[in-house]
């Protein structure tokens, strides 16, 4: 008992002495947690990555540029494109066979 | 389709620049960078050999696991970009590069280190297709022509060859055992067999080997 005739800790609203200190203990936590992770929500201040543009939707360059008998749009044209394309690199293909 | 990929035929690259000088131009790339160049190995002695070296558009790029912005990306087609307007030019990707594709602009006043360039493979950059700021930023965007890489088209012996990965491929096996040299080198029969027609046996040259 304390000398005022009340149980030590306890407080005359009902509360312990105990209970304020965890209270203001979890606030503390809080706190210091929302405080750590402020910065996790932050934007960059740099610049976002930009979203390219797939090659087969062609070029809005001028049409001087595009290869000959190639039109810009179609996945499957572009692809096969290509590959004639790459096959221009293949001089076994381009010359006439060995005798 | 494939990935993109380059392939340089070290038998036949006869060190002309040609490809690094089709680049440059392509490009309007600024002094001080050099997106490809040529590489000779034993220079003017016997067995010397030249590469032509740029990006390898690796598959696990480590310019792209390094970069802190993380300012890469890779299109559909497995060709590694980047976007200028998030790199800081720092050079890690640099460092982590082993081919050295990552060039930096050093013509400031103090040698200020400005955004990396590098190879894109003609395949431009995130700016619209063609349009006059991914020219400025990134070259040429050949592909969303319809066209191939300017350096491995320019080729005048085609020992740069470059496009789909399978068709490259094949060009390059078929070179090689047609010549009748080539296919003893360790790895061969991993990188070039064809597993559907029986691999690495398949892909034995008959020709006497040198």
């Amino acid at each position: 008992m304390s000398p005022c005739g009340r149980p030590k800790g306890e407080f005359p609203l009902g509360g312990t002495a105990r209970s304020a200190k965890g209270a203001s203990r979890t606030a503390l936590l809080v706190c210091c947690a929302a405080l750590a992770l402020a910065a996790c929500g932050e934007k960059t201040a740099g610049a976002a990555k930009k979203s390219d543009v797939p090659a087969f939707q062609g070029s809005t360059g001028q049409a001087a540029y595009l290869a000959n008998g190639y039109k810009a749009g179609d996945h499957t044209a572009w692809e096969q494109q290509l590959r004639n394309r790459t096959q221009g690199q293949n001089e076994y293909a381009r010359a006439p066979q060995r005798p | 389709m494939a990935r993109m990929k380059f392939i340089c035929d070290a038998e036949r690259c006869i060190e002309c620049n040609g490809c690094v000088t089709a680049c440059k131009a392509e490009h309007d790339v600024p002094w001080g960078v050099n997106r490809r160049r040529v590489v000779t190995l034993n220079d003017g002695l016997p067995g010397e050999r030249s590469v032509s070296v740029a990006c390898m558009h690796c598959s696990d790029a480590p310019c792209m696991a390094v970069c802190p912005v993380d300012c890469f990306y890779k299109t559909d087609e497995g060709v590694v970009l980047h976007d200028k307007d998030v790199c800081i030019g720092c050079g890690y990707c640099s460092y982590a590069c082993p081919f050295g594709a990552p060039q930096f602009p050093s013509n400031g006043t103090f040698g200020l280190r400005g955004k990396m360039d590098k190879c894109t493979f003609c395949a431009g950059g995130p700016e619209a297709n063609g349009s006059p700021a991914e020219f400025e930023k990134y070259g040429r965007n050949r592909l969303a022509e319809g066209k191939l890489p300017a350096c491995a088209e320019v080729c005048s012996t085609k020992a740069l060859l470059g496009g789909d990965g399978d068709v490259v491929s094949d060009i390059f096996r078929n070179r090689v055992l047609v010549r009748g040299k080539g296919s003893e080198v360790w790895g061969w029969g991993t990188a070039y067999g064809k597993p559907a027609t029986g691999g690495s046996q398949q892909a034995k040259p008959e020709g006497k080997k040198s």
